[in-house]
């Protein structure tokens, strides 16, 4: 589970722009500023893109965190 | 509080036939900006956005403008359907200025249409149906404090044809007062 979270910062950072010291395993869409609207469609993408598939839309619909993220990462 | 609603930075006030102009119909035109709404299905010219805009009476179909406070320009439209039997609110939004896109505009219309809807029009539960795959939607929903429902399989269709799932988020009266009781 740490290795996901590890990637979902990372993910999340990078989809958003911002430094990976900003995110850590509590980091939500309720705390980080950068991850509004349109970021949040970059977050979307870039886990699609790792699991090279479309998400399921109750988990879609279902991404707030960075935990949320790590958990579809660990379904792979 | 009557029309207009005012936010920090927006006036929200009745989409007059005065406001069908050159601006308002491109955005209708641009296959970005209403990729998902019901505006993809047709051509859209003056005549067609009038017809639109008479199913509006603003008094239980709302239809207001976004308005920036200091310019006073026209960046997009938020609607509210009410429901007086149950109590209901539908609402939509559409920001064609896609320079406005990403800088909070829907939450915080959003925001005080909810506190317009809760306290003036008395109603108890606001809901909305936006696709699965509409990211930046489901991202301003879920900010707000929105409940999702549920997901409606394969329930509308896009211009190309195909069907995709959309999602029930809904915000309850008492819901939203906790919600903004904990703000202050």
């Amino acid at each position: 589970m740490i290795e996901n979270i590890d990637k979902a910062c990372r993910l999340v950072a990078e989809a958003l722009g911002v430094s990976l010291g900003e995110i850590t395993s509590k980091s939500s869409i309720e705390t980080i500023e950068a991850w509004d609207s349109l970021g949040h469609m970059r977050v979307v993408a870039a886990v699609e893109e790792i699991l090279q598939r479309e998400l399921e839309p109750e988990k879609l619909v279902a991404i707030t965190s960075v935990t949320d993220i790590a958990s579809l990462l660990g379904s792979q | 509080m009557p029309l207009p609603i005012e936010t920090q930075r927006f006036f929200l006030s009745p989409f007059l036939i005065s406001d069908i102009g050159e601006v308002y119909l491109s955005w209708l035109r641009d296959p970005e900006v209403v990729q998902w709404l019901n505006a993809q299905f047709r051509h859209h010219d003056a005549n067609s956005a009038r017809e639109w805009l008479a199913q509006h009476d603003n008094k239980d179909k709302f239809c207001l403008s976004v308005l920036v406070r200091d310019t006073k320009t026209h960046i997009g439209n938020i609607s509210a359907n009410i429901d007086r039997r149950h109590g209901t609110a539908m609402i939509g939004v559409m920001i064609g200025d896609k320079r406005w896109w990403g800088s909070g505009v829907v939450l915080e219309i959003r925001e005080a249409l909810l506190n317009w809807l809760f306290d003036e029009q008395n109603i108890h539960k606001v809901w909305s149906m936006p696709f699965v795959r509409n990211a930046p939607a489901i991202f301003n929903y879920r900010r707000q404090g929105f409940t999702c429902e549920g997901i409606l399989r394969a329930h509308r269709r896009r211009s190309n044809g195909e069907y995709l799932d959309v999602a029930i988020f809904s915000m309850l009266r008492d819901e939203w007062m906790l919600r903004r009781k904990g703000r202050k």
